[in-house]
């Protein structure tokens, strides 16, 4: 566990003022190794949108006349690639931590900086970031486990730290009930 | 057995027309394609084995030609997500905004989810029945479904119109 | 009164309910169903009519013999033109429309549908990422005041 620090914003100047260079880049992992961690899920959210398809559906954000779609809009236009892995199960047991293993094995290499480590009982959240040399980041991927959900969120760019707050700000996005990984948790309420 | 045509027409004139209507969103249009589409099955009556038969085969008829109607033309909806006006105070008429509201987001869809949705709520079609008809797996069926009915419900909660008892994640300052 | 989220699956019934055909639709198809068998019977019944050539003489073909006395000369009515048939025509004008329509508009066609699937993959992916950032600050922020 990771714990101790005063302030997880200084982690993230800490962590984006390093120099870096050489980094992998964040698409190079093989989401397909994640396949089956969705065999015997009841609820599943892949989603993969890189490249065109992702500037596509950028161009269908709304108008910039809306201010939401606008920073919404600004935010995607700085990303190159958005992977999400969302799997709920009906009970404990209907996964392998193994399967998971080439995620984590990936992000222990250099590049990523593991700036979130939590685990409680049988729930584990960790939040990395790729910092690049000129304080930005390359790529920020989220692994949350619980004993019947696993969701994985990895986005590949060139972020600031105005990009992240927005990422997890509104920015009109609804929230959408219902789907693996949207699931408040309920000690944080 | 004698198929009569213009008993067909009646019993099954409002789901062709219906189902074409929710899909295209323009009554013209749908009227004109629900009337090509039983002209079709008039030129293919021989092979029309009984009036359960007929009313199928109209239902895939018209579902596969409003998707390639669809496809050939142009359709916008006459008013963006953004454009729809927001709720009135309690003490107006929030139902019938909240149903138009409702019926605007299912019309917004993207075109298969959107055939998915009408066909298991205007036509309470089963998964694998839907599945057969739009010759997709039902999986991809189910998918659709859950998915779609995860965007409406935010769309709609978004849009202040549901009470529920998980309020959203407070938005503060820098997540991290 | 405002939508219950648990009835949701029963509004969804509701406002999707089948819409009566506009009326007259049922006449409206029987008569176009009238229209296709009339376009059907093109010609007259030809029993017992010989048809003859009227065209001049030099233009007859070779062994052409006059019809003996009392055969029966009638005027064959020949069908109508089928460019002055109006559904035929407007049939024609619809296939030409169709086929004349520039390969970059169906594009454009394939390319809205695309794109509306893509925004919303995009929208649900990043209320799944606004989810699990806000999550995981929770997380730790619970666990550093739990440790200090």
């Amino acid at each position: 566990m990771k714990a101790g620090f005063t302030s997880i914003r200084t982690i993230v100047f800490g962590v984006m003022s390093l120099s870096f260079s050489g980094a992998l880049a964040a698409q190079d992992f093989d989401f397909k190794t994640l396949d089956k961690l969705g065999a015997n899920a009841t609820n599943t959210a892949n989603i993969t949108l890189d490249g065109d398809t992702l500037r596509l559906a950028a161009g269908f954000l709304g108008n910039d006349q809306n201010k939401d779609a606008a920073t919404l809009k600004s935010v995607v236009a700085n990303l190159k690639g958005v992977y999400v892995r969302s799997f709920e199960f009906d009970k404990p047991g209907q996964y392998s931590e193994a399967d998971v293993a080439p995620l984590r094995a990936y992000l222990k290499q250099p590049a990523w900086k593991n700036i979130v480590d939590v685990r409680e009982g049988k729930q584990s959240t960790q939040v990395y970031l790729m910092p690049t040399a000129n304080n930005k980041l390359a790529g920020v991927a989220v692994v949350s486990t619980e004993p019947t959900e696993v969701t994985i969120v990895f986005i590949s760019g060139l972020l600031d730290e105005s990009d992240l707050q927005k990422l997890s700000g509104n920015m009109g996005i609804p929230e959408i009930k219902g789907l693996p990984g949207v699931k408040a948790d309920k000690k944080t309420k | 057995m004698t198929i009569d045509f213009a008993s067909i027409v009646a019993q099954n004139q409002s789901m062709v027309f219906s189902l074409a209507l929710r899909f295209l969103r323009n009554r013209e249009v749908a009227e004109e394609l629900a009337q090509d589409v039983f002209l079709q099955c008039y030129r293919q009556i021989d092979r029309i084995e009984d009036a359960a038969h007929a009313c199928s085969w109209l239902r895939r008829a018209i579902c596969h030609r409003s998707i390639d109607e669809l496809r050939k033309r142009r359709f916008r909806p006459s008013i963006g997500l953004e454009d729809v006006p927001e709720p009135v105070a309690p003490g107006g008429m929030p139902d019938l905004l909240m149903r138009d509201r409702l019926r605007a987001l299912v019309e917004d869809l993207p075109e298969k989810a959107r055939m998915v949705v009408i066909l298991r709520y205007q036509e309470d079609m089963a998964p694998t029945e839907i599945a057969e008809m739009l010759e997709m797996p039902v999986s991809t069926v189910k998918s659709h479904l859950h998915r779609s009915l995860a965007l409406l419900r935010g769309r709609i909660e978004k849009k202040g119109l549901v009470k529920t008892e998980n309020c959203m994640l407070p938005v503060t300052e820098a997540c991290l | 009164m405002s939508m219950d989220l648990e009835n949701f699956e029963e509004h969804l019934h509701d406002i999707l309910r089948r819409e009566d055909a506009p009326a007259g639709f049922a006449e409206r198809v029987l008569a176009r169903v009238s229209e296709l068998d009339a376009g059907t019977r093109a010609f007259p019944d030809r029993k017992n009519v010989e048809l003859r050539s009227t065209g001049p003489v030099e233009n007859r073909p070779a062994g052409w013999q006059p019809a003996p006395q009392g055969t029966r000369r009638i005027a064959v009515s020949r069908p109508e033109a089928w460019f002055r048939r109006p559904f035929a025509l407007a049939l024609a004008a619809t296939i030409a429309a169709v086929a004349i329509v520039p390969a970059v508009v169906f594009d454009y066609q394939r390319r809205e549908a695309r794109g509306l699937k893509a925004e919303q993959d995009l929208m649900m992916a990043l209320a799944i990422t606004r989810t699990q950032l806000q999550m995981a600050r929770a997380k730790a922020q619970h666990r550093q005041g739990t440790t200090q």
